[in-house]
């Protein structure tokens, strides 16, 4: 074996860099592994990425890692612009919202800033560890506890209200609040998108809940792009690590975790190559981790079973479109750096689109959101229901299909867009499931939902980041609390790892 | 004229809150709208020789304390097991469930030995479901915000339940009070027609799809019941469902109840912020200091109460509680035993419920259709022949099919309940039961169609939905009906819910009546032994 | 469309007839019928004293075709069933059998049975329970394949001290060279027949396995054989008598399968049932490993023992007590063992009773005379286990009468 490591990190996503920053300063001698050659995962770089608008980390990772937040939330906010069956978009920074009648804009104010609220009193958790089932530690029952203060002190009528919509569908919340529309359409797409579950699927308000609750400069629950765009977070949280003395090595593939005596001893690589450690923290997938890296020989088989039940289905394309010259808006105005556009003119439309992927075809009408970055020309579309499981498999075909019905619907908010493609790309969630080490093609390694949050993250038994095998941590999204670019799951399993070696 | 208790209808939840009240001593008086007792649980007959059950149709749920305590056995109560069930799929093959455990095996190995096992693993994690939820049913939920001794020690009992499960059986719990059915399903089965003959015990009632997370708690719903203590069987109550309001309708006069039908309730008299009596349609005023409400939350308040009495959270609250009626109902009297196509002679699982399915697919695109405002083009059917076991409904050699029908909308998205599209509604129906059953149609001697809107205004219950509002967790427990409200206590001090609109809600169960009568009972310093405890 | 091909007949109701049921009819005199897993098992064909006396001194023959029959096989077969098995199962050889038992995750027994292998790469698990799902979950992921073989294997159990010679009056020659727990082909009757030295009875003895094709044919060949050799028909109730004198335990009677409990305290760990000696935790990885590391270190919660009861009758369903007052534990199992004459008992004591408090123990025993019930407590002794095992259950060759 060559080398002396304390911990290897398999996979230099975000998750994975914030790992290894904290385990690298607490002094541990971190080596962090990346199959691809480049670091950052599914934030990419200037050829691909699977999420070009990232939420922000979480601020307390930040300030630990001392990041300039500042830089990193970018100058101004990130502004939606939500596309209704026609005229001009709706504005929507935060809890602002233009473009439509004053009764909405007051109500959803209200809305924006109580889900924020409720959101935050949840969010508690975010930096826990989920508590045990049955054996929760003293530590563990104080984060519940603190949570259940928070939610109380929420007063009576916003705890109940909480309590009332927690399981509930963002539908029935945003029909009673707002009406549908673009703006009901733009909250249930952060509701939903990345997920398999429509508006009307019970469970969504907690999923626009968990995006409410990330912080920014700018406000809750908004995207950010940093000066310099996603690379420069991906550069920061880089030199995190090696400014630590942490060591990065991109274009190495990890194909096993080695087991010594029950414990992780390291990985072999690729190549043949073994490198001893006695931490491995695995940003990769539960599923490739466990079933593929780990190995079932290890593992119990009513553990494996529950691997494999978890949801994880895939729901999202990229889309990237060359453009040689950006058209104006229909109804006027140029699409500026930093914008994001959705495409989901009423929560129906989002349903409907649902409706199709359930059977593994592909939606007529997909709904989406786009970036547009003017220094690179590239139109950057998040299109949501389109299943990892299609029926007839991701051919040319398929994907082909897909960017024509993108097209239409950019076309009728952007004349002459299409003729103005000079290239495109499709990434599907199946090549998105090899590219990243994500099963099913999920960006959250598995689906959000109740029956896979907390201590049942990625599933019983598996939850609070220690496996079966002493030593090896998960520290993905597919890990507590979950995906988006939050930086919680490497944190928090980076701290049970110190945690369980006495520091 | 003055009254202890005034019970407003006389479905199962009004009557077995009016029984438990009368025993206690009250003068208790229950309004009926209708000519009849029975709300949602009736037998009628609408064509010579025959008696429907015409809305409700099958019995499991009815609370065993309950019968017990009301003696309705001793009123003419009779329930009895019915046998089997199949699913028949489009392509001539069926699964039938047996109620012989090995027979069932045998027919599960059939289809596929991995699903016999699977069902064996599948069967005890409901009942350990069941068994979990049980006690809680005939308990009033605490409310999580308050801080009074009851609502902590009632919360704290729940939590201690839940942590006796053990580590494993509370991730189990939480799973499967979230989880959509066909997921769970998945996760035990392989055969398509299997998972889809469970799946519909997951959307019977509600407005949700198989692949809806929360549709594995509504198959408990369905399964919780027991007949004799069988838990998840389900019999016939002999006589159709109205012998079941029937002798509740007995015991209650045995206790020297009284019960006027023929005039609904025009308002509640309010004083003070307090209930006097009620006014009713022909204009009788009747006094009592209780008055306690069996119709929906949404009746209650919003049609028959001044907004005015009521705080603006609590009105919000109750405006916003959702119905939203997803079936529809088919009786029919026919001439014969009908035939079918995928059936061996004299099968015996013909005496269940009988399903037309491929897989759960086909009841999400059901619903599906229901989402955009339209019946099913394909609907889930539960489809019964009671007069195989009870010799009371149909002449000798005649029949008597209950259908139920998910999903219909309460509302079209295209023209009206007319009776163009109940007609066209039923011939959806009645077409796809002849695809498996040729001589289905000519066999019909009457029919009658209930859609949500018929439910609606022939029993009352609003859009027609057959729990008194859905049973998604937004409107379960201390959420249901409105948070803060969970109790059967409303904000007018003396008026009472015991509607399926409060907890545990819907079905042929009783125990919303029942907790609702303990609650008016305990505020009146009754303290009395229900037979019900735990 | 439903097609116009002709539906599937209902499968049968109630109880299914095996391999061999033709002929238990016509022993069985009493007519008396139980459920094995869906098949008609006899319980008692005339007599029990008489069955049962057959087992421990001529030979008897008992249907176990209803038992859960699985085949495991392929390259990575030793890894599953070493997977699946607490026992170390890379030391059992081809052409051996070893009595297993599977625990959960948790550390719970979830069935025992045996493991045949009948080749490197081909085993075959005989149990009570059935097991395919749990079987196909502990071999995900490697290359084997696992199928339920119970309706294509009919089983006979020939017990009792002339089963050898009986055997051998069949020509079955060197059926006496086979070892306890060994395994061998032969031919009954032109019938191809596996015979392993197995059983139930804690005597000599053996279980025959043949194709359900082939069931009438051994079984005609060994009746008349028999007849010189004391061989009778026997029913389940005989067999009982049998199994609890030799020391086995039953599920759903003794001990609960983890996989079947409703309660979660009811399932066992193999340290409370006392089966430690099944378990090798320094084998690699198999199923419930983790969690038994950590049981082995603990006192178990309660503990399943085997008693003697002062007096002569059986302590069936009978509550244990410590000083005749505190209620410490019941009794699952009960006999008046005809062949030791002692009164014997399984029962569960909930711990320290039965592991550091062993004495003053007694077992509240219901007896009724003429319809009149008398409750009487009896002084019961921890011994050891099992309660009757004689030498010709291993000698070989075996004694030939």
């Amino acid at each position: 074996m060559s080398g002396r490591y304390d911990a290897i990190i398999i996979g230099a996503g975000h998750n994975g860099l914030v790992g290894a920053a904290v385990l690298a300063r607490k002094g541990k001698k971190v080596l962090v592994l990346e199959a691809r050659d480049h670091v950052g995962g599914m934030l990419g770089d200037a050829s691909f990425r699977v999420a070009p608008l990232p939420y922000a980390l979480r601020p307390e990772i930040a300030r630990m890692l001392q990041l300039d937040q500042k830089r990193l939330h970018g100058a101004k906010p990130v502004e939606t612009l939500a596309f209704g069956s026609d005229g001009p978009p709706l504005r929507i920074i935060g809890g602002q919202v233009t473009g439509t009648d004053a009764i909405t804009e007051h109500d959803y104010a209200i809305l924006h800033a109580r889900l924020g609220r409720q959101a935050r009193a949840l969010g508690v958790m975010m930096l826990q560890s989920p508590p045990g089932l049955g054996k929760a530690s003293l530590g563990e029952m104080a984060g519940l506890a603190k949570m259940a203060l928070k939610m109380r002190l929420l007063g009576k009528t916003e705890m109940r209200d909480l309590l009332r919509i927690i399981l509930s569908n963002a539908w029935d919340l945003l029909n009673d609040e707002i009406g549908d529309g673009p703006l009901a359409g733009a909250l249930a797409m952060d509701a939903t998108l990345g997920g398999a579950m429509g508006p009307r699927s019970p469970g969504t308000v907690l999923t626009l809940l968990y995006r409410m609750a990330s912080q920014s400069s700018h406000g809750h629950g908004l995207r950010v792009m940093p000066e310099g765009g996603p690379d420069a977070l991906v550069k920061a949280l880089s030199d995190c690590v090696t400014s630590a003395g942490g060591e990065i090595r991109t274009g190495v593939a990890v194909e096993k975790i080695l087991v010594d005596q029950d414990r992780a001893a390291g990985v072999r690589l690729q190549s043949g190559e073994e490198i001893a450690a006695p931490l491995v923290l695995s940003n990769a997938s539960p599923k490739t981790t466990l079933l593929t890296l780990l190995g079932v020989e290890h593992l119990d088989g009513e553990f494996i079973r529950r691997c494999r039940n978890m949801a994880s289905k895939g729901m999202v394309s990229r889309l990237d479109f060359d453009i040689a010259q950006m058209p104006s808006l229909r109804s006027g105005g140029k699409i500026e750096q930093g914008q994001r556009l959705v495409f989901a003119p009423t929560m129906q439309a989002i349903e409907a689109s649902f409706n199709a992927a359930k059977y593994g075809d592909l939606p007529e009408r997909p709904v989406f959101e786009a970036t547009y970055d003017t220094t690179a020309k590239r139109l950057c579309v998040t299109a949501q229901f389109t299943p990892h499981d299609l029926k007839g498999g991701w051919t040319d075909d398929a994907k082909s299909a897909l960017a024509s019905s993108v097209m239409a619907a950019l076309e009728e908010a952007l004349p002459g867009l299409s003729s103005a493609v000079t290239a495109s790309r499709v990434m599907s969630p199946v090549d998105i499931e090899t590219g990243y080490g994500a099963s099913g093609g999920h960006w959250h390694h598995g689906e959000l939902r109740v029956d896979q949050l907390l201590m049942l993250r990625p599933f019983d038994g598996a939850a609070q980041y220690r496996m079966p095998v002493k030593g090896l941590y998960l520290c993905g999204a597919g890990a507590h609390p979950g995906g988006d670019i939050s930086g919680a799951p490497g944190f928090n399993a980076a701290r049970a790892a110190l945690r369980d070696g006495g520091h | 004229m003055k009254y202890d208790a005034i019970i407003v209808g006389a479905g199962h939840n009004g009557l077995t809150a009016a029984c438990f009240m009368a025993r206690a001593g009250l003068k208790t008086l229950i309004v009926e709208k209708e000519d009849h007792v029975g709300g949602a649980a009736v037998s009628l007959s609408l064509t010579p020789g025959w008696t429907y059950s015409n809305c409700s149709y099958v019995c499991s749920l009815l609370r065993p304390e309950i019968i017990r305590a009301l003696e309705l056995p001793k009123h003419g109560l009779q329930v009895i097991p019915y046998e089997g069930g199949a699913v028949f799929d489009s392509k001539g093959g069926y699964f039938a469930y047996m109620s012989d455990h090995d027979a069932l095996r045998r027919e599960l190995i059939r289809h596929s030995p991995r699903d016999a096992d699977g069902y064996e693993r599948y069967s005890r994690a409901v009942m350990r479901q069941c068994r979990f939820i049980k006690p809680l049913l005939l308990r009033t939920a605490p409310d999580p915000a308050s801080l009074k001794p009851r609502d902590i020690s009632e919360l704290l009992y729940i939590l201690k339940r839940f942590h006796n499960l053990g580590a494993r059986e509370m991730a189990e719990t939480v799973r499967f009070w979230t989880m959509s059915i066909a997921e769970y399903l998945d996760q035990y089965f392989e055969t398509p027609m299997i998972k889809a003959y469970i799946a519909g015990s997951g959307i019977i009632g509600t407005g949700l799809g198989p692949y809806s997370p929360g549709t594995a708690y509504v198959l408990l719903h369905h399964y919780m019941g027991e007949v004799d203590g069988a838990i998840g069987a389900w019999g016939f109550a002999r006589g159709g469902m109205g012998s079941i309001t029937q002798a509740m309708a007995r015991s209650f006069e045995a206790s020297g109840g009284e019960i006027r039908t023929g005039s609904g309730l025009d308002r509640f008299i309010v004083r003070d912020g307090k209930v006097r009596g009620v006014v009713l349609d022909n204009g009788d005023e009747l006094y009592a200091e209780t008055v306690v409400s069996g119709m929906d939350v949404r009746r209650t308040f919003i049609d028959h109460t001044d907004e005015g009495e009521l705080p603006q959270e609590f009105v919000k609250g109750v405006k916003r509680y959702r119905f939203r009626g997803s079936s529809g109902k088919l009786n029919i009297a026919l001439d014969g035993m009908p035939t079918f196509t995928g059936a061996p002679k004299d099968a015996s699982f013909l005496r269940g419920d009988l399903h037309f399915l491929d897989d759960m697919a086909e009841i999400e695109r059901a619903y599906d259709d229901w989402k955009d405002g339209k019946w099913s083009a394909s609907p889930y059917v539960d489809f019964l022949i009671p007069t195989q076991i009870d010799p009371t409904m149909a002449p000798p050699g005649k029949h008597y099919a209950t259908i139920f029908v998910q999903y219909a909308p309460y509302e079209l998205a295209q023209g009206e309940w007319d009776n163009a599209n109940r007609e066209a509604f039923a011939e959806t129906v009645i077409s796809k039961i002849e695809r498996h059953s040729p001589d289905f149609r000519k066999l019909i001697v009457h029919k009658e169609i209930r859609t949500p809107k018929d439910i609606e205004d022939q029993v009352g219950l609003t859009e027609g939905n057959i729990f008194q509002g859905e049973l998604t967790f937004d409107q379960l427990l201390f959420n249901r009906p409105v948070p803060g409200y969970a109790q059967y206590r409303s904000p007018i001090k003396g008026l009472y819910m015991c509607g399926s609109s409060t907890h545990p809600g819907g079905g042929v169960m009783g125990a919303p009546g029942a907790n609702a009568a303990r609650e008016v009972l305990s505020d009146l310093g009754h303290r009395i032994d229900m037979g019900m405890s735990a | 469309m439903a097609a116009k091909a002709k539906p599937v007949p209902q499968v049968a109701l109630g109880l299914e007839p095996g391999p061999f049921h033709d002929r238990l009819v016509a022993h069985n005199r009493q007519q008396a019928w139980m459920n094995w897993m869906g098949y008609a098992s006899p319980s008692v064909l005339d007599t029990v004293e008489f069955e049962y006396f057959a087992i421990r001194n001529q030979s008897t023959l008992f249907d176990i075709s209803p038992m859960c029959k699985y085949a495991i096989t392929g390259p990575d077969a030793e890894s599953v069933v070493n997977r699946l098995v607490t026992r170390d199962i890379r030391k059992l050889k081809p052409g051996r059998v070893a009595y297993c038992i599977w625990c959960d995750e948790d550390g719970n027994v979830v069935d025992d049975g045996t493991v045949f292998r009948l080749s490197e790469t081909e085993f075959r698990l005989c149990c009570q329970e059935p097991q395919l799902s749990w079987l196909e979950d502990i071999g995900w992921g490697f290359d084997v394949q696992i199928s339920d073989v119970t309706r294509d294997i009919a089983g006979l159990a020939l017990q009792g001290p002339t089963s050898c010679a009986l055997l051998k009056d069949l020509g079955l020659a060197g059926i006496e060279t086979l070892k306890p727990f060994g395994i061998a082909g032969f031919e009954i009757g032109g019938a191809a027949v596996t015979i392993s030295r197995t059983g139930f009875t804690g005597d000599l003895g053996y279980e025959l396995w043949m194709e359900p094709g082939d069931a009438l044919k051994v079984w005609d060949a060994l009746m008349p054989a028999g007849k010189l050799r004391g061989l009778r028909v026997i029913g389940y109730e005989a067999l009982e008598m049998a199994r609890i004198e030799a020391g086995f335990l039953l599920p759903k009677v003794d001990f609960l399968s983890a996989q079947t409990v409703l309660r979660a305290d009811r399932a066992n760990t193999p340290y409370e049932l006392g089966l430690e000696w099944l378990v090798a935790l320094d084998k690699p990885h198999f199923n419930g490993r983790r969690a038994l590391v950590d049981l082995s270190k603990q006192t178990p919660r309660r503990k399943l023992v085997a008693i003697e009861i002062e007096r002569d009758k059986p302590a069936h369903n009978a509550l244990v007590y410590h000083k005749k007052t505190r209620e410490v534990g019941q009794v699952t199992s009960a006999l008046w063992s005809p062949t030791c004459k002692r009164n014997i008992a399984y029962a569960w004591l909930e711990a320290p009773y039965g592991q550091s408090v062993t004495d003053n123990l007694w077992v509240e025993i219901y007896l009724q005379k003429e319809i009149r019930w008398q409750r009487r407590m009896a002084r019961c002794h921890l011994v050891a286990k099992p309660f009757f095992v004689h030498p010709r259950r291993t000698a070989t060759p075996p004694a030939d009468y």
